[in-house]
């Protein structure tokens, strides 16, 4: 009791000064836990400044920023190094790199007479504390809005579950429960949010932790592919873990008074105070106010997403039979099994349309990133098989004429750069496919004629079903 | 509850010296916090406790070789009621807030000794604290054999995505995850789970549960899993027991500020000790045979999906090549409400047909159970884009009989069938001259095939 007592004096006499004298094995392991962490942060790459400074749009220049990686060391080419505990062999050598460096440094430093890192290991946190906070601000947001996972559209509603590949049944599943999705970027930008505040490091750097934990894993269960840059962040959120750890240790555990070390820099100056709060603050402002309306304004007023914008030939969205299929005036019926008829359509609420047929093709594998034009949207194919091609149309309502633009993978590999295309007509860089006359007898009912892209002349009727999905029912009582 | 912090361990430590066994953890309740805690305590009781007859009944019919029962058992709710769905769900915790408060009026006029009540408060955590971690435990372990989210069937990958609801597409997309991310999440609860049964571990516990709880919860509301009460009251008594080490951990981490521990006094007698010395085994080596009869049954037992073998070398997807009925022909056709369309035969003695006509869709809710019939209706669970059938067949005969799942009492469809080779299967009405000829396709599914290699036709 009495050491308790001469605690509490000490305590209010030296706050935030942290330990005074570091054992030489806690300054070794400082020293490796800086060069570890600073590799793992630091853009090292020349080019990376470059771009950065060379984006023409301050919302690009805030998102690379945010999104700053550390140096790729290694890479390992197999599959492993992509999807598997080989994509993590840069951890590795930056570790060996952190682990050599320290002995290097430790030797340097032998006859040095400092007593401890209190001051840079403050500094350190505060580049870790930003590092996670932006990066996962940035996820917050997608959330948030919500467009990281858009709701599937009808074609993903007709797609088998067995057509499609894993990952895209991950994001569906977020993407499908718009709510849960926003409420999973409020807790991300929370997470961020209470990284830059002293007294929340540790709540923050759990919440990071547990989040970005679930993330990393779901995406080696899926094969989603940022588990690396999500596990990234639990490694970085552990730095703060295990300095609390201890301490939490010894008060619940070993039920011991607990006097924290924690050094945190006590200005005297009043402008050093001052200076310390606003650059916080307008740092926060970047990141949560700039940033977040930066983010409404490229997706809601910009509207620059996965999904297409463009909407549908007007009342056209549903799912249609396909009542008729002539192909060179020979009348096709309906056979699943057929390669060439077509077996259904979709009308999305956008423009686009697909057509099924028994006919295997390349399925685009890719994220399906948000792009510029429509045509290069392919988050609503990516990862979906079943013999199903996706057109982009263009719809002249004078002449009644539906352009088509192939949205599959051979067409959409050439044209997938957003900057590159950012502000340019689509039509300056692709060239339709085919095109087809529409006419709509009644509200149900499209007919299209004319010569698709393998030089058949066509005439289809197509008839809307009335659909609905058991996936919009709420069960009740 | 916060004056723990700022009241001095002399004090308290003078006190017990002098034989005043006051927990420094209660050291002085004022009345308002005497009145909670009773409200608080007879309401998690009533949550915890199984006070209603559903509770007996299944103890009574049990079957000890099951882990689906001792599963029902552990997971016991309080529920007078049976609406299951939104806020109406509820409607037993507000019963159970009306005789809490009740209780607490009445009580409120009896004698407020502290030490009552930091016994109370005492054994309040420790029943907390066993009915988390026996939730927690049980739940882990059908993770970690992954019982709780199947994989899909083959016939559910055949059913359109918006032909599932939503919370079957779920349990499929959790169902399909690789490298062991639901067991970990299994693992994780059961973690959690046993920091509880010791004291001093149970906040380090709590905490993790609560993370794990919070994403359950949010997630039972977004999809309608059919849980969000009992993972919300799950959640509480989480939050509940977080409650007692917050102040110290918030002075700690928050505030960085010298935080004394708390100071553990005797509270019971060694009667009470007597009995942790033998329920605490006794509970733990319960938990090692549910542990082990979840794994049995996961080795030798299909469940959720029945377990009785189907014909041979019948598994697979079959297109529905020719199809007539009472002499009548159909051609192929999507809107056709008669026509057969395609057929999935699983592994066990069910065939999934799909016909373009409404599906009953089964709207209960996913459970551990095994029902007392033995009929198992996971897999027509939340998929109204298939219709299910269970068939007998007689190899001799070569006839073979299907009962639909979906729609109890339905007429059964006789079928005389030959297998004129490895692939068709050529179904023949016994009592009226129908033929089906299905043939079966040799189809590999993206879903297996991942995105791993960039170049795939499919």
């Amino acid at each position: 009791m009495q050491n308790s007592v001469i605690r509490d004096a000490d305590t209010n006499s030296a706050p935030h000064s942290g330990v005074g004298k570091w054992s030489n094995w806690q300054k070794l392991l400082f020293r490796f836990a800086f060069i570890f962490y600073v590799l793992l942060i630091v853009p090292l790459d020349w080019e990376w400044y470059k771009n950065l400074f060379s984006n023409k749009i301050i919302f690009d220049f805030l998102n690379s920023l945010m999104g700053f990686r550390g140096t790729v060391f290694t890479s390992v080419s197999s599959e492993s190094g992509r999807w598997g505990i080989g994509s993590y062999a840069n951890w590795g050598v930056v570790f060996l790199i952190a682990v050599a460096g320290a002995l290097v440094w430790t030797f340097i430093a032998r006859k040095s007479k400092r007593r401890s890192y209190n001051i840079l290991n403050y500094w350190l946190g505060v580049l870790i504390r930003y590092r996670i906070a932006m990066g996962i601000i940035v996820f917050g947001f997608m959330k948030f809005y919500p467009v990281q996972m858009p709701y599937p559209g009808l074609g993903s509603l007709h797609a088998n579950f067995g057509d499609f590949s894993g990952y895209k049944l991950y994001w569906h599943s977020v993407g499908i429960v718009p709510g849960y999705e926003v409420f999973l970027g409020v807790v991300e930008i929370l997470a961020g949010v209470l990284m830059l505040f002293r007294s929340t490091i540790l709540i923050g750097a759990v919440l990071n932790a547990a989040v970005l934990y679930n993330i990393a894993h779901a995406n080696h269960a899926f094969d989603g592919g940022v588990h690396v840059y999500s596990a990234v962040t639990v490694v970085l959120s552990l730095y703060f873990i295990l300095q609390y750890a201890p301490g939490i240790w010894k008060l619940l555990i070993k039920q011991q008074d607990v006097q924290p070390h924690r050094y945190f820099p006590v200005y005297r100056q009043k402008w050093l105070r001052t200076t310390a709060v606003v650059t916080r603050s307008i740092l926060i402002f970047l990141f949560v106010g700039v940033y977040g309306y930066l983010r409404y304004d490229l997706h809601y007023v910009r509207k620059e997403t996965k999904e297409p914008v463009t909407p549908a030939l007007s009342g056209s969205k549903g799912y249609y039979n396909v009542s008729e299929f002539r192909r060179n005036g020979e009348i096709l019926p309906y056979d699943p099994t057929d390669s060439v008829r077509w077996h259904d359509v979709i009308f999305e609420k956008y423009s686009t349309m697909i057509y099924k047929v028994n006919k295997t093709k390349l399925i685009p594998l890719s994220n399906g990133s948000r792009q510029e034009n429509d045509v290069d949207r392919n988050y609503e194919l990516s990862g979906i098989g079943g013999g199903s091609r996706f057109l982009y149309y263009d719809a002249d309502t004078v002449s009644q004429v539906l352009t088509f633009y192939d949205k599959g993978e051979l067409n959409t590999g050439f044209s997938n750069s957003r900057g590159k295309n950012r502000g340019r007509d689509y039509k300056e860089y692709r060239k339709p496919d085919f095109a087809l006359k529409y006419s709509r007898p009644s509200d149900t009912r499209i007919i299209l004629e004319g010569v698709d892209d393998s030089k058949d002349s066509l005439y289809i009727v197509l008839d809307r079903l009335e659909k609905s999905y058991p996936v919009q029912i709420a069960r009740k009582d | 509850m916060n004056t723990i912090i700022t009241r001095s361990g002399v004090t308290a430590g003078r006190q017990a010296a002098e034989g005043n066994i006051l927990p420094s953890a209660v050291p002085d309740w004022k009345p308002y916090e005497i009145t909670v805690f009773r409200f608080a305590f007879l309401f998690l009781v009533i949550l915890s406790l199984p006070l209603d007859g559903n509770f007996f009944r299944q103890l009574f019919f049990l079957h000890p070789g099951k882990f689906q029962d001792w599963f029902q058992l552990a997971n016991y709710q309080f529920r007078l009621f049976p609406a299951q769905w939104g806020l109406a769900a509820y409607a037993s915790w507000g019963v159970a807030f009306v005789l809490a408060l009740t209780g607490t009026i009445i009580w409120d006029r009896k004698s407020r000794h502290i030490k009552e009540h930091a016994r109370l408060y005492a054994l309040l955590r420790i029943l907390l604290r066993y009915r988390l971690a026996l939730a927690a435990i049980t739940y882990g372990i059908v993770k970690l054999f992954p019982l709780q989210l199947p994989a899909p069937a083959l016939s559910d990958l055949y059913t359109p995505y918006g032909d599932f609801l939503l919370w079957k597409v779920y349990y499929h997309t959790n169902g399909i995850a690789h490298a062991y991310y639901q067991q970990t999440i299994g693992l994780l609860e059961i973690l959690g789970g046993t920091l509880l049964l010791s004291k001093r571990t149970t906040t380090p516990g709590v905490i993790l549960l609560i993370l794990l709880l919070a994403n359950i919860t949010v997630a039972n509301f977004a999809y309608e899993l059919g849980n969000h009460v009992y993972s919300s009251y799950l959640l509480l008594i989480a939050l509940v027991l977080f409650w007692y080490d917050l102040p110290r951990l918030y002075s700690l981490v928050v505030n960085n500020k010298f935080t004394r521990a708390v100071r553990e006094f005797p509270l019971f007698s060694e009667k009470f000790f007597r009995v942790r010395r033998f329920g605490k085994p006794v509970f733990i080596g319960m938990l090692f045979l549910f542990f082990f009869l979840t794994y049995y049954s996961y080795s030798y037992d299909r469940w959720p999906y029945p377990q009785k073998e189907g014909l041979d070398n019948t598994y697979g997807y079959y297109n529905v090549k020719e199809f007539s009925l009472n002499g009548r022909s159909y051609p192929y056709s999507l809107t056709d409400t008669v026509r057969w369309q395609n057929v999935v035969f699983e592994k066990w003695n069910a065939a999934s047909i799909r016909i373009n006509k409404p599906v009953p869709i089964d709207l209960s809710i996913a459970t551990v159970e095994e029902k007392k019939n033995g009929f198992r209706n996971y897999e027509i669970q939340g998929n109204g884009g298939r219709h299910y059938f269970d068939y007998t067949a007689d190899t001799i005969a070569h006839t073979i009989q299907l009962q639909n799942k979906q729609v109890a009492g339905s007429p059964v469809l006789s079928f005389s069938y030959n297998r004129p080779d490895n692939n068709t299967i050529i179904l023949t009405g016994i009592s009226d001259d129908s033929r089906i000829v299905l043939e079966r396709q040799d189809k590999t599914h993206l879903l297996l095939k991942g995105r791993r290699n960039a170049k795939i036709k499919f």
